[in-house]
């Protein structure tokens, strides 16, 4: 049975517990507004991209381009978005299961882990890592994921990988987000059915243009997923300090209970004691 | 007065959305200007001087990076890396890119960095024209 110091002391622990997660409840929640708004920028322009990619990709003469063409698959790489930092629930979890469920094929697979947290869950697996960053600062990842766009095309190109896919968290709402496995590279084929007449013309010609659309479509695309992960792992860690928080408040009104029964009762029994002893004097 | 919808969306952010006279895009081959009911298209557009006129207003100046430009049934959509009106565009800062990408340029890497330096080196000198600052390029010029 604990005595009513150390009931005291694990409501003091408690309650500076409950400070920190607070705390940190604030800083995700502010933290969720400002990336929450660059996503907001950043998907327009990504999914006029994806709908000029399809469309191209629908075209007969685009197909036999290197970014479209089908390829005998040897290597696959995986670009696999995480948090750098926990304390956001499942987050991490959902998303490297996720990636680990759709590998195992018998391929032979390459990583490219962004955050701490994959790559310590994906070394422990064994899997052949080849790349990782962790410690993305806010700031850098709109040139970060331009640099990650150059490096994948530089591997598909040079034909060390034949299929890239890309793993994040696609943030819904603030509750909900859902972690996606999507093919990078090559890219979909036939998504669209064009109108008949279809006759856009491409400037300079649809090779060339190819060769510009596809990087800045790649960058669009990361910059893109970088953002939703972010905005999904604020999300997903203000939601669990939120949680975390209530739990707190109930464990400190739970001892505080606990802590005046167990003081009303000594102080019942030291009166019952006393009273007890004068009727013993009294009765002599 | 005949126009055109005219759409500029940025990787951060929607940068214009409206009835336009004209617009003139840089490209690969060279300038490319489009006027309302132009034909059906699809541009690639590189580092330059985009310069469009919306409907009863001055024209406008800006600086683009990389990217593309649609035309569908008279609405015009710019999908571009970066857009900088020139007000916003810091001279100093991008005098110091031009000197990094140049140093960068220098040395001996591989050729994706030599690319990245370069396409960094466009579009630092690309602001800095638009700046008007060209005192800058041609001081180097004479060394």
């Amino acid at each position: 049975m604990s005595s009513l110091r150390d009931i005291k002391q694990r409501i003091k622990n408690v309650k500076s517990t409950e400070q920190i997660i607070k705390a940190m409840d604030l800083v995700a929640s502010t933290k969720l507004q400002r990336v929450r708004a660059q996503l907001e920028g950043a998907r327009p322009i990504y999914y006029e991209l994806k709908r000029i990619t399809e469309e191209v990709g629908s075209l007969q003469s685009a197909q036999s381009h290197v970014f479209f063409r089908d390829q005998e698959v040897k290597n696959t790489l995986y670009i696999i978005i995480t948090s750098d930092r926990g304390l956001s629930g499942s987050y991490n979890a959902n998303i490297t299961a996720k990636a680990l469920e759709h590998m195992n094929q018998g391929k032979n697979e390459m990583l490219f882990i962004i955050g701490a947290k994959g790559y310590e869950f994906f070394k422990k697996k064994n899997k052949n890592i080849i790349r990782t960053v962790v410690d993305v600062a806010d700031a850098q990842v709109y040139y970060g994921a331009e640099r990650v766009a150059h490096w994948v095309i530089d591997h598909y190109l040079s034909g060390k990988v034949q299929e890239v896919f890309l793993a994040y968290t696609r943030f819904k709402t603030v509750l909900n987000h859902e972690p996606l496995v999507e093919r990078l590279l090559p890219l979909e084929k036939n998504t669209v059915s064009l109108p008949s007449g279809y006759g856009r013309k491409y400037e300079p010609d649809i090779h060339a243009f190819i060769d510009q659309l596809v990087p800045l479509y790649l960058h669009m695309n990361l910059f893109r997923a970088f953002s939703e992960s972010h905005t999904s792992e604020q999300a997903a860690r203000m939601v669990n300090m939120d949680a975390a928080g209530k739990n707190a408040t109930e464990i400190i009104e739970d001892l505080t209970h606990l802590y005046n029964r167990r003081r009303q009762a000594m102080i019942t029994q030291e009166l019952s004691e006393i009273v007890g002893s004068t009727n013993i004097l009294n009765i002599r | 007065m005949n126009t055109f919808e005219l759409n500029i969306l940025a990787s951060d952010k929607p940068f214009f959305k409206g009835p336009c006279e004209s617009l003139i895009v840089p490209s690969l081959d060279g300038k490319y200007g489009i006027l309302p009911h132009h034909s059906n298209m699809i541009i690639a557009v590189v580092p330059g001087k985009l310069v469009y006129v919306p409907l009863g207003q001055p024209k406008q100046e800006v600086a683009v990076s990389h990217g593309l430009a649609k035309v569908e049934n008279n609405e015009v959509l710019v999908l571009v890396d970066s857009v900088e009106r020139v007000e916003d565009i810091d001279a100093q800062r991008a005098i110091q890119a031009i000197k990094a990408a140049r140093e960068a340029l220098m040395q001996k890497r591989s050729i994706r960095e030599y690319r990245i330096a370069q396409d960094q080196l466009d579009r630092a000198m690309n602001r800095l024209r638009l700046k008007g600052k060209t005192d800058f390029l041609k001081d180097r010029d004479k060394e």
